[in-house]
């Protein structure tokens, strides 16, 4: 017989306390789900971003994605402007697979023309964007405030209480969930959003500050932050979600849906019976791994420096643009791919694939004249 | 650095061994490299091909259309048959059987796996049609019926694979046709002797009349002899030989039985390990892999005599092995590939997978320099990686068994495995899930049809698939059922699907 946990509890007032509860009241009905919160003011601190993975997680949980859009202004990012101190300011088109157009990849066919009659990547790769890219682009941005509204409506439709933290005994629960937000004094956030037109976000790095902004507002950074994970979020019967589980940046969505994954893959692993390690032991293995990759990613971008997971694989890149294989990675081949030649970093050699191509025939596949 | 290049300015490739393995090696390199590189293939008549490999995965069938050879063709050439899975009998006990189908086990519902919820109708019911009745290719094969899958948004009709059964020694053969046809040059002779230049790295092999052979790159496809890889270091083997203790093969062909082909190989347990019966368009491929430390040669050739279902077209011919792999497969300028690199015993017809993904491997980071350890190194990981994962699928087959009835079965039953099988069988033992991972040969479906099929039923299941009412769940299941019943009713038999692609061979 498989149990469920029929009492949960979840700790927290934010984003991911609430994701986590209705996703959790989703997966399991008849579970008595409870959030306890330091507030009953529910304010997003910043402005909402998220990765184009949302809108899987919204189907997940039932969630209909005209309402969302509705009712907290998401607009997808179609290009994000990238300034860093030392380099040349990049465009950062999305390009979520890599094309093989005569069956080379096109980064191969792009590095295989040398120097001067190479195009800048970015117009490669807004070239070459399937229609999913144009229609998710890097993902959305949205007003937190407004989402976090519709999920406490959400909530209060499925019945899951919110307690104040002290107004009740949390102490009996069959599963509890840490999803308090962290708070960094660091960071501002102005709400205005003059920086930036409706469908690009500007990034400018400079003098170890941060500056993001969206349509949605723009926050900034006294200090370009630090990535950190831990590797066993869930022990026993406590799990933790969010910012208690894994700490990087907030602006390009990866860390909401980071959460989002890893409540739904926490749900895919509920144990059948209580006290069964060997769910969470696969939970902990996965999670961390994720997390792991997701961390080098932050410090790549923000940094500009990989991360010690990351060196091989920049390696492999650099010695013949090839992204190897890791399990879980949660950034696809072709976003690592892309990021890598936005930010000028041009593998040494081209495949063999698009060596036997000529340069005509590239130029023309590319549509160069 | 090392010389890279011919009198045209290609790094020249030196293939040594024209089995299987050499000539999907030539075969490839010349299809997909053959502007930058120049092949020679040295092998020798007097050798023969070992011919493992019978029974293959899907996987090949990307491998001979990325070659641009016919399918048709491909089977006509090999006396091919379609292949749905394989059967195992009296694996986790004796009398039981069961079918790893090429497909996957129902379909999920509300995002969790079909499995799931079987078990837990079992769990109401008590009974009920088995797993098996979920799977479209396992129906398939039980009725010896055959339709290629399509993908026109029907998720039953895309639900499987397939591969194919075919005729080892007719392969090496069409390929090397295919590979002279692109230019690689084949060279008769037996090698006697390797050369190695002060750097370590090979310079050139010498055959026994005397002729030397220079090259950049050198591959090893000299199967179990490994000329040169056996050359470069020593300690270079891992042994598994603890955890897969089968080191033989008597293998023998028999004449096929009248009537309709099975789409499927059989693998059946016996004292000391188990045969296979691989059915072709014109015979029926046979053999006994049995560790020699339960029984001898001689009682493994009576056995398998006995045991064949046809008149033997051959004596059984032995086959000596060893489990385990090479620590590193590429050293040097030497790339080994198939039995070279490593051997892991063919009950889940992983031989020539292994070598395809060495191959396919080799072209993706094929060195511009003769010396490349960042190519290398990766190379080494990808093989790895797939090996170890191959491993401890085998090894499950053994393991989860309640056989007692041989000194074989105790001891495979009993033996420590590796830590990263004990993590895999927990999780599974406890509530049916899976480890997860992207990449490897064998993913879910897989896992669940040898744990199930051999009786290891987990104490519980995802608890998501209790949130649907029980009325619901059963006409769900109901409906799947009848679904699948009607499609494999409607698709014609083996032998007929093959004639009507233009596959069957009518020549002999």
């Amino acid at each position: 017989m498989s149990h469920y946990p029929g009492t949960i509890t979840v700790n927290g007032s934010g984003l991911a306390a609430f994701i986590c509860a209705i996703a959790l009241k989703r997966a399991f009905p008849p579970a008595t789900v409870r959030i306890f919160a330091d507030t009953s003011d529910f304010r997003a601190e910043f402005p909402g971003a998220a990765a184009p993975y949302i809108r899987h997680f919204h189907r997940q949980i039932g969630l209909d994605d005209r309402i969302f859009v509705a009712r907290t202004g998401a607009r997808v990012v179609h290009c994000i402007e990238w300034h860093m101190q030392g380099r040349a300011a990049t465009r950062i088109y999305p390009l979520s697979a890599i094309p093989y157009p005569e069956g080379v990849a096109i980064h191969h066919l792009w590095r295989a023309l040398e120097s001067p009659k190479r195009p800048e990547w970015a117009k490669v790769a807004a070239k070459f964007q399937s229609d999913y890219d144009r229609t998710e682009g890097h993902g959305i941005r949205f007003d937190a405030d407004a989402y976090l509204k519709l999920l406490a409506e959400m909530a209060a439709h499925l019945k899951i209480d919110v307690l104040r933290s002290g107004d009740a005994d949390p102490a009996a629960f069959d599963l509890f969930v840490d999803a308090q937000a962290a708070t960094d004094p660091d960071r501002k956030w102005e709400s205005s959003a003059t920086l930036v037109d409706g469908a690009n976000d500007r990034v400018v790095i400079e003098n170890g500050t941060a500056l993001w902004a969206t349509i949605h507002g723009t926050t900034r950074f006294g200090s370009v932050p630090a990535a950190g994970f831990s590797d066993c979020s869930w022990s026993g019967n406590r799990l933790r979600i969010g910012q208690t589980a894994l700490s990087i940046e907030t602006f390009d969505g990866q860390a909401l849906c980071a959460a989002m994954a890893d409540i739904l893959r926490a749900i895919s692993l509920m144990p059948a019976r209580s006290g069964s390690q060997a769910e969470v032991g696969e939970y902990n293995r996965r999670t961390s791994a994720i997390h792991a990759m997701l961390a080098d990613w932050h410090s790549f971008k923000w940094q500009g420096e990989a991360g010690e997971g990351s060196r091989q694989m920049l390696q492999q890149f650099e010695h013949r643009g090839r992204i190897p294989f890791r399990d879980e990675d949660p950034v696809s081949a072709a976003e690592w791919t892309n990021w890598l030649l936005s930010n000028g970093i041009v593998p040494a050699q081209a495949d063999a694939s698009a060596l036997s191509l000529s340069k005509q025939q590239i130029l023309d596949i590319l549509g160069i004249d | 650095m090392a010389e890279v290049q011919d009198d045209n300015g290609k790094m020249r490739v030196l293939i040594v061994g024209g089995g299987t393995a050499g000539w999907m090696t030539a075969a490839a390199l010349s299809r997909f490299l053959k502007d930058r590189i120049s092949i020679q293939l040295v092998e020798s008549e007097g050798i023969g091909i070992v011919g493992v490999g019978e029974a293959t995965l899907p996987h090949l069938r990307a491998f001979i259309e990325r070659l641009g050879i016919d399918e048709a063709e491909f089977m006509r050439s090999t006396k091919a048959t379609f292949k749905l899975g394989i059967e195992f009998r009296d694996f986790g006990a004796i009398g039981d059987s069961y079918i790893h189908p090429f497909g996957d086990f129902g379909t999920p519902m509300a995002g969790v796996p079909f499995h799931h919820y079987w078990l837990r109708a079992r769990e109401e019911k008590g009974s009920g049609p088995p797993l098996d009745e979920y799977s479209v290719p396992i129906l398939m094969a039980h009725h010896r019926r055959f339709a290629m899958p399509r993908l026109d948004g029907d998720p039953l009709a895309n639900s499987f694979g397939y591969a194919y059964q075919f005729d080892a020694t007719r392969m090496a053969p069409m390929l090397r046709r295919y590979a002279e046809g692109q230019g690689v040059e084949r060279i008769e002779g037996r090698i006697n002797q390797v050369h190695r230049k002060p750097d370590g790295l090979l310079s050139s092999v010498e055959t026994e009349d005397g002729r030397r052979f220079e090259a950049d790159l050198f591959v090893d496809c000299s199967g179990f002899r490994s000329l040169l890889i056996g050359a470069m270091a020593e300690d270079n083997w891992e042994d598994w030989s603890h955890w897969l203790p089968c080191d033989r093969a008597a293998a023998l062909p028999c004449t096929a039985p009248d009537g309709e082909i099975e789409p499927y190989t059989r693998a059946t347990a016996m004292e000391a390990g188990w045969r296979w019966r691989i059915p072709l368009q014109h015979r029926v491929g046979n053999g006994y892999v049995f560790s020699s430390s339960h029984i001898s040669e001689d009682k493994a050739c009576a056995d398998i005599l006995a045991a064949i279902e046809g008149e033997p077209l051959a004596d059984p011919r032995i086959l000596k092995f060893r489990a385990g792999r090479r620590k590193r497969s590429w050293l040097g300028n030497v790339v080994s590939i198939g039995l070279a690199s490593g051997f892991l015993e063919p009950l889940e017809s992983t031989s020539i997978h292994l070598a395809q993904m060495a191959i396919m491997r080799l072209v993706e980071l094929f060195p511009a320099t003769a010396d490349s350890p960042i190519d290398r190194d990766e190379f080494n990981r990808l093989v790895d990686y797939e090996y170890d994962r191959v491993r401890d699928f085998l090894i499950l087959h053994y393991h989860a068994t309640t056989r007692t009835d041989s000194e074989f079965w105790n001891h495979v039953r009993t033996m420590p495995l590796p830590d990263s099988l004990q993590g895999k069988l927990a999780l599974w033992r406890s509530s049916a899930r899976l480890e997860h991972y992207g990449e490897g040969l064998f993913l879910a479906p897989s896992w669940i049809a040898v744990y199930l099929g051999q009786g290891m039923m987990p104490e519980g299941f995802d608890p998501r698939a209790s949130m649907v009412a029980s009325e619901r769940l059963q006409s769900a299941m109901r409906d799947l059922h009848g679904a699948i019943k009607h499609r494999v009713t409607a698709m014609p038999g083996h032998v007929e699907a093959i004639k009507t692609l233009g596959g069957w061979d009518a020549s002999e």
